[in-house]
């Protein structure tokens, strides 16, 4: 597989970064709307685990949070042509069958403009 | 939107409509994988219902569900063929998870209505407080936008692997101790 350029996750990490943050909240409150549901419908939880996977995911989802914040808003982010520039199908110019690239919008040999 | 210029309102619509739509075909798409491996996994039907319940949480129901929002994506790049960037496509992909959870909180908040509004009402608003969904889809929507750039199918198969793995790993902390 080719190897992606630097900074190409950059795009998905200012995505997810705030989504784990907004985790935290439903992780906190977990516990206690849990319980509160369970009571409604005559069912028992262990509330003690419940807490301590909620800490737990509270924590984690806080750490991988703030790494992803700091990764995505830090440094540069990819160029859109570098990622365009992986693709490496070619497709025949319609005028003179020379290979070219799936973007190109005119032809490198002859010139002609490609209209896909 | 700044970060995200070539989207406009009638992308995320179709994103957000798709994605809530998706819920009818992933519905349908459990129910018949899990009628059709569940004689095959289990051939003996367990007294108490909790191993059906976690392998249709933890297996089925995160490959049927990641498989089946990004369907938004795929009509929007074969109908428009839109030059977004890899941004522009794992916010599109959360906009379909977004689309889904929607629809599914509803249906999971209806089954609980017996037990009264108000709580039907928590278990909803608890659920949109956990934004797995929206997670796991632009994790898949940026692996489709890698694919639909480079060409090579294999970025988005393992974006929608991970998705699923994160998926069902979330579905089973949730089975198992919630």
């Amino acid at each position: 597989m080719m190897k992606l350029p630097k900074g190409t996750y950059k795009g998905l990490a200012k995505i997810l970064g705030p989504l784990l943050l907004w985790m935290i909240a439903g992780w906190a409150a977990y516990p206690p709307l849990l319980d509160k549901i369970s009571l409604a419908m005559g069912e028992t939880v262990d509330i003690d685990e419940i807490k301590l996977l909620s800490y737990i995911m509270m924590t984690a989802c806080a750490m991988a949070g703030i790494i992803f914040i700091i990764y995505g808003y830090t440094g540069k982010e990819v160029a859109d042509a570098e990622i365009n520039a992986l693709n490496t199908e070619k497709w025949p110019c319609p005028v003179c069958l020379s290979p070219q690239p799936a973007e190109a919008k005119k032809c490198k040999n002859c010139g002609k403009n490609i209209i896909r | 939107m700044k970060s995200l210029p070539n989207l406009n309102h009638k992308y995320i619509a179709i994103a957000l409509g798709f994605g809530a739509l998706s819920t009818l075909l992933a519905t349908w798409g459990e129910m018949g994988l899990m009628s059709d491996t569940l004689p095959i996994l289990m051939p003996f039907t367990p007294r108490d219902s909790t191993p059906i319940t976690i392998l249709m949480a933890v297996l089925i129901a995160p490959f049927v569900e990641e498989l089946a929002k990004p369907l938004g994506l795929y009509l929007i790049n074969a109908e428009e063929k839109p030059n977004f960037t890899l941004k522009e496509w794992a916010f599109l992909g959360a906009m379909t998870g977004l689309g889904f959870a929607i629809v599914e909180n509803i249906l999971y908040g209806s089954t609980v209505a017996d037990s009264g509004m108000e709580t039907a009402g928590w278990l909803i608003f608890l659920r949109f407080l956990l934004p797995l969904h929206m997670i796991a889809s632009a994790i898949s929507g940026f692996g489709f936008g890698l694919w639909v750039k480079t060409k090579n199918a294999k970025y988005f198969i393992i974006c929608l692997l991970i998705a699923m793995v994160l998926h069902g790993l979330f579905n089973l902390a949730a089975t198992v101790i919630g």
